[in-house]
């Protein structure tokens, strides 16, 4: 076959036309790979992104349960001393453990990949300990703890905020820290407690002293 | 033929070998453009089940914030007080058949057969407030205005513009409530009716469970202009029937409750998820929130086809002879069959149920150490350890199908997916049924307001 013969020229085009097909139906399937693999890519990583700074706020609330349970010492924190600023926080940084050159997970440790934020928790009440001896002069408070995670540069788009109340005693009715400068102390009679509980409740004291710190009223903001 | 042309057959021939390859690659894309659309069913089924699997989970962990009963906060049947679903043939929530929802048009919405719904209540979206002394609604009785204040006299800020914006957003998420269109709020006191189900000595420690009454919010709240909820009515039926233990009990008799002093308030949501069969091509799993004896329905993820829930309870049936020991584990001992040392495939085999073929569903009173009182809530007398809640966890399963049918997929799944107790008669379809691709996802959940404590 002579090059630029009729025939030489339709087999040009015929090569040229199955390289254009080829190259269509491997775009078609390489497109079709990319979508799938970039969406279950996307979904994972913003998956993996809000688990982290959801459990990393868990993490606060926990943090913060164990932390009551020396409630004057807790509270006494610097963080917490601004009078004029009750939304005063303990920041805690804490490594995203990004991938890294070493493989998955084995970024920097040291690197303030996600700033966990623990504030200044709010006294909601009290209510006193009652053994079958009567009321023993002791009280369980309950305050209100609030914890946000957030991811920080280069990655900041992702945060969670959690909210739980912490029931911690039994404590004196005067503990120090308990109640913010220039705030009521909840007296006697202004006890969150009904009359009628008292009659069901003779336990909650026994063991005398026992001392314990639990969270309810758990959410997510 | 002279001048070096080609004969007739020759041309013939190479047309014929050309249209061969052309076939083959117009074939080809063809198998390219299907694979593309195949993939995307797929990522859309994937996407759907853990879009949707994440949002019932983050409601789920809420349940039973502001202090409601454990047997109140997440229901295994539907409240006979209240209406607006119903469940057959069992009435309960498991693998239902012909269950409706019903709607703020006063439609009824099908329930996909075979597929379970979840039914939890709390405050879940919208803030919960503190109180004071100088706030609150008195004896919370009757009709009465619940007032809040934007910080209380113990120093807790409820509502700060900037920082903590909480009043304007109960005000935007009640805007819709209106007489015909009702909202309930939960009002919580600070005792601990179940004081002796914690024994610290033994390290078992109890969230306190407060008395609380509930009020019907008829219009919208007015916390950011005038520090109050608005009146409450919690006389109302509607409100009463949220206040016994055991919801299965007529409503609580009047008059309500009457608490000395509030602790927490905030709005009350009713939860349902389920599967929306109105589409039975594209069933979806949609969120409903009581109004009322209605519901106010929004599909969360599409083309998801099965809901399958299984609660953890301490002690299963609590009459089986189980006793509670503060942990969830196996009841029969690990076989070669049935090896998984945590959980069981052998029905009674663990203290999850009904995830097994034959484990029926739980009772509310299953999820509490003893019978919840009857109604007008006798606890005074009542032993403070007989009613401590049980429920430890919930087990969450959703199945997702591609949007459109895949004729040549012969994968195991082209016909169904079955989790859990799914009926197989619902949820394996025939062969002559259309195939697709499906995708499951399974959550566990550990609730976290009525156990665990330090």
């Amino acid at each position: 076959m002579r090059p630029g013969s009729p025939i030489g020229r339709a087999n040009g085009q015929a090569s040229l036309l199955t390289a254009i097909l080829m190259l269509a139906v491997l775009t078609v399937v390489g497109i079709a790979l990319e979508f799938t693999t970039g969406a279950h890519r996307a979904g994972a990583a913003t998956e993996w992104a809000l688990s982290r700074a959801y459990y990393a706020a868990d993490a606060g609330i926990r943090w913060a349960t164990v932390e009551l349970r020396d409630p004057a010492a807790f509270l006494s924190r610097p963080e917490f001393q601004d009078p004029s600023n009750p939304f005063g926080a303990v920041a805690v940084p804490l490594p995203s453990h990004d991938h890294g050159s070493g493989g998955l997970f084995s970024g920097d440790p040291q690197e303030e990949g996600i700033r966990l934020t623990v504030q200044k928790p709010g006294l909601l009440g009290r209510r006193p300990c009652v053994t079958d001896a009567g009321e023993s002069g002791l009280f369980f408070y309950l305050f209100e703890v609030r914890a946000r995670a957030a991811g920080i540069a280069p990655a900041p788009g992702y945060a969670a905020e959690l909210v739980a109340d912490v029931e911690v005693g039994p404590l004196s009715a005067d503990f120090p820290g308990a109640v913010p400068p220039g705030a009521e102390v909840p007296s006697a009679s202004q006890d969150i407690i009904g009359t009628r509980s008292f009659e069901s409740k003779e336990a909650s004291c026994e063991p005398a002293r026992a001392f314990r710190s639990v969270s309810m009223n758990w959410r997510e903001r | 033929m002279g001048g070096g042309g080609f004969a007739l057959l020759e041309v013939v021939v190479a047309a014929l070998v050309g249209g061969l390859l052309l076939v083959g690659f117009l074939s080809f894309l063809d198998s390219g453009a299907r694979l593309n659309k195949e993939e995307i069913g797929v990522a859309d089924a994937q996407a759907s089940v853990r879009y949707g699997l994440a949002q019932v989970v983050r409601a789920v962990r809420m349940a039973g914030a502001g202090g409601l009963f454990v047997t109140q906060a997440v229901l295994t049947r539907p409240d006979p007080d209240l209406g607006g679903v119903n469940a057959p043939p069992d009435d309960d929530y498991d693998n239902v058949m012909g269950g409706t929802v019903l709607d703020l048009s006063g439609r009824s919405l099908p329930v996909r057969p075979g597929t379970d719904v979840l039914e939890i209540r709390g405050v879940i979206f919208s803030p919960l407030l503190g109180f004071d002394d100088q706030s609150g609604c008195g004896s919370c009785t009757g009709i009465a205005d619940l007032m809040a204040r934007a910080a209380t006299s113990y120093g807790h800020v409820n509502d700060d513009p900037t920082n903590r914006p909480q009043f304007s957003e109960i005000d935007s998420y009640t805007q819709g409530a209106s007489d015909g269109n009702p909202m309930l709020v939960l009002v919580a006191g600070g005792d601990d009716l179940h004081a002796g189900c914690s024994d610290p000595t033994a390290k078992t420690s109890h969230t306190p469970q407060p008395t609380y009454t509930v009020g019907r919010l008829a219009a919208p709240t007015s916390l950011s202009a005038a520090g109050t909820f608005g009146r409450l009515d919690f006389e109302s039926p509607l409100a009463r029937a949220f206040t016994t233990e055991n919801p299965r009990d007529p409503a609580a008799p009047e008059p309500s409750r009457a608490l000395t002093a509030v602790r927490r308030a905030g709005v009350l949501d009713d939860v349902l998820y389920f599967i929306d069969d109105s589409d039975p091509w594209h069933p979806a799993l949609a969120r409903g929130l009581r109004r009322g004896g209605r519901f106010d329905v929004v599909a969360v993820a599409d083309d998801v086809e099965d809901l399958q829930v299984a609660y953890a309870v301490d002690g299963l049936y609590g009459l089986d002879g189980v006793p509670p020991d503060g942990r969830l584990e196996r009841l029969l001992a690990p076989t070669l069959r049935d090896p998984d040392p945590d959980t069981s495939t052998i029905s009674g085999g663990d203290e999850w149920a009904p995830n097994i073929e034959e484990e029926r569903a739980f009772e509310p009173t299953d999820f509490q150490s003893a019978e919840p009182p009857p109604p007008g809530f006798p606890h005074v007398g009542a032993a403070s350890d007989a009613h401590c809640p049980l429920l430890r966890a919930i087990m969450i399963s959703l199945v997702a199908k591609s949007p459109d049918p895949d004729p040549v997929y012969r994968g195991a799944d082209s016909f169904g997916v079955r989790t859990m107790n799914s009926p197989r008669e619902a949820r394996i379809y025939p062969s002559d049924s259309a195939r697709f691709r499906r995708r499951s996802l399974t959550a566990v959940v550990n609730f976290r307001n009525w156990s665990g404590g330090l």
